[in-house]
């Protein structure tokens, strides 16, 4: 077979641009750790990725958002427990009220007790959040949940909507708990406020009776608050093990990613250093043959 | 007196095959140079040297073909794949990710959730409908930019090939005046050979040779591209090629291989569809997720406002946020049946009803949008390959030519030698005959 001295040249000068262009891509992606340069370089990798991306983001969304759910019931659950806490000495205050051999200076004593106690419950239930919503008027934010009519009885002026935070693809916790669930009818706040005007007149046969019967609705009202803190403690404990499950799951989805995205190192490695064997290759056959020409014997 | 001129005409035949020696080494890197030789005869009548009849090229025609046709089609690829690399590359851009785009609007809304009535959540909502809109326009300016860049590229092209086409058409004219004359015309058909190399590869060509010298191009579908001295004129609107010859129009579609087929191909299977298939999954989101604002009330209790608005004749070039919307008009807040046949607020200002179906609304929104990406990279990919096997055939074709018609400055070195040798020769003739008439002389 004649070869033409020119093709000869030529296909030397495209085999070293070959394994120029094999080393440059190698150590592109040896220098980025990105095996995936273009959608081409792996069809199926990419539009893996892409999946495989949406579905991070997803759980990165979920995670986000039961951290708000944590977050919003968490200073909710607060509010309930300081409520708690006050209606405890409330409660030990009626108690004591309820033996019939208090004076009326120890009524008196007590009326003024609880006329700092009560009107305390009352501002926790109308909490409101730092850009001042209200927590506990369900999705009616703006409008204060208890408050005293012209007649001066309370009313719940809030709603019963309660909003519900996505935390997967298929389940939802609800974000807030609200005051009708709280103080159904609004009876609690309505007969102490009647306990309290009763014995801030200080009778002087006591207030035996009605402190008992205020005594069954404290502890009326102390279990639905409770009720509401425990269902608080139960999301939030769900929360943390889906949270969990999720953690799990997002691990394994990484590590699949980097997989298809990242460099096998040691391959990519023996990979360079084989173009980089064929490209020397290249230049000495190049320098040696092209010193041999009959010319130099003319 | 013959064994002289014999001598003599040895020499001429020498001289002859050394100058072409000379030819042939100095013209070794020239590309699309065919190696000339030099053909001897022996000179008619008794004892009457040797004679050189002519100096040709050594060439094959059929391997030309060949090359011709391997280089239209490897340009052909290049020119396809030099549009849909560039798309691949832009629409897999991280940055330009349509997923993340809309990702960041599904987490303003779910980060809305636990607190509707916050400003900031809805202007999160905002910002990030914002980013995605942004993100078309880039893609849409990518994509404009590239179809405008095509049809410049293919105007360029035509007017090149109408060059060429001009000056294949004046070779043929001077080859067949140098043949018809017994003139030389081996670097003629070089050069002519070079250009039908060059225009092929913008525009696959046939080549019929009638006999005359000449050669006569046509198109892959049959357009006439030059018939004897005469050459057609190639024009282009848009995307709209056509060649004109003797004042009658003929279309060039995408089947006629070279740059110009991959170009009119690539805009026609991939530009185009790819442009469509954005605008259909940019709709469906904007429509998906203004059906779901509709079905919901805003913080001021009216029915929502639609949030993206765009110009269906051109979607991707008008797709906007509503500039009128506020954070205010977003409707988070779900419907309820008023009893009435009609709707209103399912609750107050806290209420997040509508966000849930707002979410949803989002999703698989982007599913076409994954395949479109898989699809671009799966279709270069193949081309990629198709460059690869092109490239292979048309190293091929013109290994197989130079084979034939290429320099080899080792066998010119050899000539060198020989004819050298045989000129030695030769004169080694004359002085002999010399000799002899003077010792034929010295006799007397």
């Amino acid at each position: 077979m004649r070869v033409s001295s020119n093709q000869y040249h030529l296909n030397t000068i495209r085999n070293i641009q070959q394994a120029t262009a094999e080393y440059s891509k190698l150590s592109t992606q040896l220098g980025t750790n990105q095996r995936i340069q273009k959608p081409s370089d792996d069809p199926l990798g990419t539009v893996m990725l892409l999946t495989l991306n949406s579905e991070l983001t997803k759980l990165e969304q979920f995670k986000a958002n039961m951290n708000a759910v944590h977050f919003n019931l968490g200073q909710q659950e607060t509010q309930l427990s300081s409520i708690i806490n006050t209606l405890y000495s409330v409660q030990e205050i009626v108690t004591t009220a309820a033996d019939g051999s208090m004076g009326q200076a120890e009524l008196e004593a007590f009326s003024q007790e609880l006329s700092v106690l009560f009107p305390a419950i009352v501002d926790l239930l109308n909490a409101t959040d730092g850009n001042g919503n209200y927590y506990f008027s369900g999705s009616l934010t703006g409008v204060k949940p208890f408050e005293r009519d012209a007649l001066g009885v309370y009313q719940y002026q809030g709603d019963d909507r309660v909003r519900q935070i996505a935390v997967s693809d298929n389940s939802s916790v609800p974000g807030n708990i609200v005051g009708s669930a709280l103080d159904p009818g609004v009876n609690f706040l309505n007969q102490m406020q009647d306990y309290l005007d009763l014995i801030s007149t200080a009778p002087v046969a006591g207030v035996g009776d009605e402190s008992r019967a205020m005594l069954a609705h404290i502890s009326s009202f102390l279990a639905t608050v409770n009720g509401e803190v425990t269902r608080i403690g139960g999301t939030l404990a769900s929360l943390d093990e889906m949270a969990m499950g999720n953690d799990d799951i997002a691990l394994f989805t990484e590590t699949l990613r980097d997989d298809i995205k990242n460099v096998d190192y040691p391959t990519a490695f023996v990979q360079m250093n084989q173009a980089m064997a064929s490209y020397e290759s290249s230049l000495k056959v190049y320098s040696s043959v092209s010193r041999l020409t009959l010319f130099s014997y003319v | 007196m013959s064994m002289l001129l014999n001598g003599v005409s040895g020499l001429n035949a020498a001289n002859s095959a050394l100058n072409v020696v000379g030819q042939n080494v100095a013209n070794a890197a020239v590309k699309g140079y065919s190696r000339q030789t030099v053909y001897l005869e022996t000179a008619a009548g008794g004892l009457n040297g040797v004679k050189v009849v002519k100096v040709d090229r050594i060439v094959n025609e059929f391997l030309n073909d060949d090359i011709w046709r391997t280089g239209s089609d490897l340009n052909y690829y290049q020119g396809f794949h030099s549009y849909l690399g560039y798309l691949e590359e832009i629409l897999g851009t991280e940055s330009l990710n349509l997923n993340d785009a809309v990702a960041g609007i599904n987490a303003a809304f779910n980060a809305a959730m636990s607190a509707p009535d916050s400003n900031a959540y809805r202007q999160q909502v905002l910002s990030s409908s914002q980013a995605l809109v942004q993100d078309l326009s880039q893609i849409n300016g990518a994509l404009s930019d590239q179809q405008d860049k095509l049809s410049k590229e293919l105007s360029n092209l035509a007017d090149n090939s109408t060059a060429l086409l001009q000056q294949v058409a004046e070779l043929n004219s001077k080859i067949s005046k140098a043949q018809a004359l017994g003139q030389a015309t081996a670097e003629l058909a070089d050069a002519r050979e070079v250009l039908i190399s060059e225009l092929a590869g913008f525009i696959g060509v046939d080549i019929l040779d009638p006999g005359d010298g000449t050669l006569t191009v046509s198109s892959k579908n049959g357009a006439p591209l030059v018939v004897g001295s005469k050459a057609s004129e190639v024009h282009v609107s848009g995307t709209n090629v056509h060649v004109s010859f003797n004042g009658l129009d003929f279309p060039l579609n995408e089947f006629i291989g070279g740059r110009i087929g991959g170009l009119l191909n690539v805009d026609a299977t991939v530009l185009q569809p790819a442009r469509l298939q954005l605008e259909q999954i940019v709709t469906n989101i904007a429509d998906s997720v203004n059906t779901a604002l509709s079905e919901g009330f805003d913080l001021n209790g009216q029915p929502g406002e639609p949030l993206f608005q765009y110009n269906p004749a051109d979607v991707l070039g008008t797709i906007r946020v509503n500039d009128s919307l506020q954070p205010d008009d977003l409707a988070f807040i779900g419907r309820v049946d008023d009893g009435f046949g009609g709707w209103i607020p399912a609750g107050g200002r806290g209420d997040n009803g509508n966000i849930a179906n707002l979410v949803s609304s989002l999703q698989g929104g982007t599913a076409g949008y994954d395949t479109l990406i898989g699809d671009l990279a799966i279709q270069s990919k193949q081309v990629q390959s198709s460059i690869k096997t092109a490239q292979l055939l048309n190293q091929n074709a013109v290994a197989a030519r130079d084979n034939v018609s290429g320099v080899n400055l080792d066998e010119e070195a050899a000539n060198l030698m020989y004819y050298q040798q045989l000129y030695d020769a030769n004169a080694r003739v004359i002085s002999t005959a010399d000799q002899l008439f003077k010792t034929l002389i010295n006799i007397f």
